[in-house]
């Protein structure tokens, strides 16, 4: 009987990012040792988060009113928007406290290699936006790698017949790099040095 | 621990904790090769730009023969293929060339002759206009280099060689062709031209710096998407993901 709750707890840590068996082991063995109430807690926020964290219905950032606090707010610069990958990447340019536009999340990149194509992302959503008119300048943030790449070269390409300024961020940051562990200089001068595609 | 170098083209790169890469390449020296990156999600001082997906990269790594993965000392780029990230199509030709050989080989396993047809076919799709053909010269010399070179030439059944007639029949899990008095029963059965067997033919056959010369009509383009990438996961058991987004992407 332990075996098989010990196993269920294993295998679906395992379905958590960058955990590996041996880590999820060490975890569960973690979890068995804590007292009751801390286990109850840790369950009780991942059900929680479940329950109250949504999508805002416009930008697609992970929310717990809709729409988000950023798509409420007055940004001073609302008529310029900032394409993301995921949450991670929205919050770590807003670190900077650089970028005053509007965000949209697409919640993923092109990969033929996990066969997410553009309809699976946010982009029939993010086109909707930009045909309402209030947006100048898209600029184009997925990471510098070979899908970030792809998508944004993609997304280039159906953005311009709409004739708004495309730009894509500075190649200050490094091929192969990952927007949420650059120190902050580094994505402000991307910020900055953003190019016309 | 001793150290190894080869030169190698990138399969696959997935994140691994907090600041490590898992990359998977295939080897030149010594096939499919999977391999931690330390630190190479949050620095790039070690490995710059040269890990990512599809890079034609010299590398050096340490193993310990507990370990199946090895720890990437060194990864410099050689060959980026820029264009195949230009468009989604070429980007999933890269992509299905890369997920076929991760899907299908074993760790550990050289072939030389794969791993220049890899380069060979990624460099052709990195010139532009790329062409459907490609793939399927691909999957010929794939199959060719696994042992699973099906039969073109001759009828599996009577073993005719199969000289003339408008059409032959190709039965996917029989890895071959039957000819028109032997393919009584068509269910399962695929239609192919005399013309397209020829060419999939030559594409296993001829060297690997004759295979731009091939030119797939409409007809054997069309004849062979039907055959080929079905026969590929027919000998793999599985779908694979970058054939769906092909299809996808083609609607
Ligand atoms: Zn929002
Ligand atoms: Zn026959």
């Amino acid at each position: 009987m332990i075996a098989e709750a010990l196993n269920r707890l294993v295998r679906e840590l395992t379905k958590l990012p960058s955990i590996g068996e041996k880590t999820a082991l060490r975890m569960a063995f973690h979890i068995i040792s804590l007292p009751r109430s801390e286990a109850q807690s840790l369950a009780q926020s991942i059900i929680e988060i479940k329950e109250k964290v949504t999508l805002c219905s416009v930008c697609f950032n992970i929310t717990d009113c809709n729409p988000c606090s950023i798509c409420e707010s007055d940004r001073s610069n609302s008529d310029t928007i900032c394409v993301v990958e995921s949450p991670a990447h929205l919050a770590a340019f807003e670190r900077t406290g650089q970028f005053k536009g509007i965000y949209h999340v697409l919640q993923g990149v092109i990969s033929p290699l996990r066969n997410t194509s553009p309809d699976d992302l946010k982009i029939k959503e993010l086109v909707t936006r930009l045909q309402q008119g209030k947006v100048k300048e898209v600029i184009l943030a997925m990471n510098p790698t070979r899908e970030g790449e792809t998508t944004a070269i993609y997304l280039a390409n159906i953005i311009k017949p709409l004739s708004l300024k495309v730009t894509r961020i500075a190649q200050g940051i490094p091929r192969g790099g990952e927007i949420e562990y650059l120190d902050e200089s580094t994505l402000k001068s991307s910020l900055e040095g953003r190019r016309e595609l | 621990m001793p150290e190894y170098r080869t030169t190698a083209v990138i399969l696959t790169i997935r994140d691994y904790g907090d600041i490590d890469r898992i990359v998977t390449f295939y080897t030149s020296d010594f096939g499919k090769v999977s391999g931690i990156a330390k630190g190479a999600k949050k620095s790039l001082k070690r490995f710059g730009a040269a890990l990512d997906l599809f890079s034609h990269v010299d590398i050096s790594f340490f193993t310990k023969e507990t370990l199946s993965l090895v720890r990437i000392n060194h990864c410099h780029l050689k060959q980026s293929f820029p264009s195949l990230h230009k468009d989604i199509t070429s980007m999933s030709y890269g992509s299905y060339m890369a997920e076929l050989i991760n899907e299908m080989t074993a760790e550990r396993v050289a072939h030389r002759e794969l791993f220049h047809t890899l380069i060979k076919l990624l460099s052709l799709i990195d010139s532009s206009p790329f062409k459907e053909d490609y793939l399927r010269i691909f999957e010929m010399r794939f199959l060719v280099a696994s042992g699973f070179r099906p039969t073109l030439t001759h009828c599996l059944d009577c073993k005719q060689k199969l000289e003339k007639g408008p059409r032959f029949w190709f039965n996917i899990p029989r890895g071959g062709v039957v000819c028109p008095s032997c393919a009584l029963n068509k269910n399962n059965l695929h239609p192919v031209s005399l013309g397209t067997l020829k060419l999939l033919e030559q594409a296993g056959n001829l060297t690997l710096d004759k295979i731009e010369r091939l030119n797939f009509s409409s007809q054997a383009l069309e004849e062979s998407r039907e055959i080929m990438p079905h026969f590929v996961q027919y000998h793999l058991g599985k779908e694979l993901k970058s054939l769906k987004f092909l299809e996808k992407i083609r609607g």
